[in-house]
């Protein structure tokens, strides 16, 4: 009795990592999380750690700085990551690629591989945005094997499907 | 003008394009593992290399070509050996692994496929499947094999020798103790910790970003000085004293004061580089090429006041190898025609072409004038050793007019814009000479011509020799080798060898005509500014003819290597052994080679 009404009333903490290229809009999502409000960002040289309530999940939120030379140290946020969020800019076409690469690298880390997998694919409120199930196949997704992932289009900026994705998040991650 | 400025601009992708193409030359169609190994080698200096290797040998490994398909089968591999996990991610994939399935199953080109194109194939799957633990791999073989594809598996498969590249870092963010203390205060709950992580990470940062800016700058003081050196050099090269105006005068002395100040930035710049840096080869050139434009312009501008200051390093090299062979043809003692207190202008000729060098030859002979008279003919004799006296003063114009050819190319990339100031400055000489010819012609009186009038008849022959040679230059393909006289090896030195071959021909019994090979075999590198220099005895004469070419490629023990040919003509009219004097200059990569002045007595060369 007393462990569920401990699952039921205390709140569940999840350590999640979010990455992605620079200018992907991590920093953006996570304010809109944390205050409601789209706030005008600059590029993160470190990192922005925040928690993150939602339905009664605690979400420590780690936002790292996304620029190339920096990516290096994105390997030091990996221990004890039970959730990745990795964002990415649907409508920077050009470098999808590049995100593809990156997140699989992520992903192929040993402390990675237990890990859920969130893609936020944002900027959905672009004209040129990719649609998720093209951005899947472009992100090498579909082809993964044993791992649990999503994809979840998003617009930071207005806020849809950001809450969507940390529900899926606090469902896959047990 | 052949300065080269920055290096090259292209990007990896097209340098890993170009060594693509160059492997599967249609015209080679043969392996060269040289080649694939470079290629390997890009690819591990190159983030993204690995999957535009793979992209682009796809399509050969399935080329209907065999001699293709082979070749590429072959990159693979040593990509797979060389290329590290990066690779090994790549090809462990079924987007890759299917690629290779399609040329050995039947449902596919499995029926087109060249019997040996197919047995590689299978080879090389089963050997990663051992070698390599990529699930997928396995995965493909077994299915294979379940097919009835593959019945049995390859017996003889070398073993898979994997060798880990060097990654591709940035030494500021690979830092292990700062990695290790990231990770530590990343893993506190304290939310100091955190900070005094992010303060870590925005110092490496900052500190990225300052080195990204000193290179920028550097590029930039580079290509400004450069920039003006390129200016001064043509400004120079059209330089006319007749013709020039005020404001090509200000331009040139604007340019030249510029370059004063800018120089000791570039030890500034070199002394802020790290040692291994590549740049710093950059610097030392543009130092160089510094130097040694100061030094045209402190000859042509202020010849009669200042000395070329002896600190140039370059420059006074090439004077003194200027002065080594115009003194051959110049035998000019200023100091004792000074003391005679007449002929000005031969003080100004000294200037131009003095040096430690001369001045030791000046206090000589200093010597044996104030003994007697007759070394004042000793003097004289020298003075017009190479100017045919007999015909007339137009005759004393060709041998200047001549003298470049003889010069030693010093590098033969910056040759071409060396000459013209030396051009003037010979004009100049032209001129004092020509005064000085009259002087002496319209002044009987003096005891010198006199006793000049004696010897020439003596000198003539020899200075014909030195004159013929002055005007005279050989084919490499007339030259016929000799075969009494076997090659002379005159240097051999870090994988490079210089031989002197003899040629049984020559245009006059009193010329001797060699020919330098030079050869590289050094495997790493590219020789390049390859340049030597040579001087002989006085009493001869040398004319270094223009080297071939000033770099060799890289050696390949398979290919005939490709040599530096260089003709040199020795006059040698007193018939006396020939004493060679040499200097050699070349570099490997970044690093110079200056090899010390060296002496060989050229066997049976007399």
């Amino acid at each position: 009795m007393g462990k569920i009404l401990t699952k039921l009333f205390s709140n569940k903490q999840m350590r999640i990592l979010m990455l992605g290229l620079d200018a992907a809009g991590k920093t953006t999502i996570l304010y809109k999380l944390k205050l409601n409000d789209s706030v005008n960002t600059i590029p993160t040289v470190g990192f922005n750690v925040e928690c993150v309530s939602y339905k009664n999940v605690k979400f420590n939120v780690w936002d790292v700085g996304g620029q190339d030379k920096i990516r290096p140290l994105w390997r030091h946020y990996y221990t004890g990551t039970q959730g990745l969020i990795f964002v990415v800019d649907s409508a920077d076409v050009d470098r999808i690629d590049e995100a593809r690469q990156e997140l699989h690298k992520i992903i192929s880390d040993r402390e990675m591989k237990d890990a859920v997998i969130l893609v936020f694919a944002n900027k959905q409120d672009q004209k040129e945005a990719l649609k998720p199930d093209v951005l899947q196949d472009r992100l090498g997704l579909s082809t993964l094997k044993d791992r649990t992932w999503y994809i979840q289009p998003c617009s930071a900026i207005k806020g849809d499907g950001l809450y969507e994705g940390l529900v899926w998040l606090s469902t896959a991650c047990k | 003008m052949n300065f080269n400025f920055m290096s090259s601009s292209t990007t990896p992708r097209q340098e890993i394009e170009s060594l693509f193409n160059k492997i599967f030359s249609p015209i080679k169609k043969e392996l060269d593992p040289n080649l694939v190994g470079q290629l390997c080698l890009k690819l591990n200096s190159d983030l993204d290399g690995a999957q535009l290797a793979l992209d682009l040998l796809t399509p050969k490994i399935q080329s209907s070509q065999e001699w293709e398909a082979l070749i590429a089968l072959y990159t693979l591999e040593a990509c797979v050996k060389n290329c590290g996990e990066r690779f090994h991610d790549l090809i462990g994939r079924f987007r890759f692994l299917n690629e290779i399935i399609k040329l050995v199953s039947p449902k596919y080109y499995g029926n087109k496929t060249s019997d040996k194109v197919k047995q590689r194939c299978i080879e090389i799957l089963y050997s990663w499947s051992v070698h390599l633990n990529r699930p997928k791999i396995t995965e493909a073989y077994e299915m294979l094999k379940k097919q009835g594809i593959v019945t049995k598996d390859p017996t003889h498969v070398e073993k898979l020798e994997i060798k880990i590249p060097p990654r591709v870092t940035n030494p500021i963010f690979e830092d292990d103790e700062k990695s290790r203390k990231l990770q530590k205060l990343l893993k506190s709950k304290n939310p100091q910790d955190l900070e005094e992580a992010n303060r870590i990470i925005k110092n490496m940062v900052r500190q990225d970003e300052l080195k990204t800016e000193k290179i920028s700058n550097r590029i930039n003081e580079l290509e400004h000085i450069n920039n003006n050196i390129k200016l001064l050099n043509e400004m120079l090269l059209n330089y006319n004293s007749q013709r020039v105006n005020e404001s090509e005068k200000e331009t040139i002395k604007f340019l030249y004061d510029e370059l004063e100040k800018l120089r000791p930035n570039l030890i500034n710049l070199a002394s802020e580089t790290d040692d291994n840096d590549e740049a710093l080869a950059d610097i030392i050139k543009t130092n160089e090429q510094c130097e040694k434009i100061i030094g045209q312009y402190k000859l042509i501008f202020l010849k009669s006041t200042t000395h070329v200051p002896s600190d140039d390093k370059l420059v006074n090299i090439k004077e003194k190898d200027e002065d080594l062979l115009l003194t051959d043809s110049f035998k000019v003692n200023s100091d004792s025609i000074d003391s005679k207190g007449k002929y000005d202008p031969l003080k100004e000729l000294e200037d131009l072409f003095s040096n430690s060098n001369s001045v030791s030859i000046t206090s000589n002979n200093k010597d044996l004038l104030m003994s007697d008279n007759k070394s004042l003919n000793n003097n004289f004799e020298n003075l017009f050793s190479s100017i045919n006296l007999n015909s007339n003063i137009a005759a004393l114009t060709t041998p200047v007019q001549n003298m470049p050819y003889i010069m030693p190319k010093n590098q033969v990339q910056t040759s071409s814009v060396v000459k013209t100031p030396q051009l003037k400055a010979l004009d100049d000489l032209n001129q004092l000479g020509k005064n000085l010819m009259e002087k002496t012609l319209n002044d009987p009186n003096t005891p010198l011509t006199a006793a000049l009038g004696a010897n020439v008849s003596k000198l003539t022959s020899e200075n014909e020799i030195f004159n013929f040679l002055n005007g005279f230059s050989m084919e490499l393909e007339k030259i016929k080798p000799n075969n009494q006289i076997g090659p002379y090896e005159l240097y051999n030195k870090n994988s490079v060898k210089i031989v002197l071959f003899f040629a049984a021909n020559s245009p006059n019994e009193n010329i001797n005509v060699c020919v330098l090979s030079v050869t590289s075999l050094n495997c790493d590198s590219t020789l390049r500014n390859f340049n030597f220099q040579a001087a002989v005895p006085k009493s001869m004469k040398l004319k270094l003819q223009p080297a071939s070419r000033s770099d060799l490629p890289v050696y390949n023990p398979i290919l005939p290597p490709t040599a530096i040919t260089q003709i040199m003509l020795i006059a040698n009219p007193n018939k006396e052994q020939v004493k060679l004097k040499f200097k050699v200059s070349y570099s490997f990569d970044t690093k110079d080679h200056n090899e010390p002045d060296d002496v060989k007595t050229l066997p049976n060369l007399y």
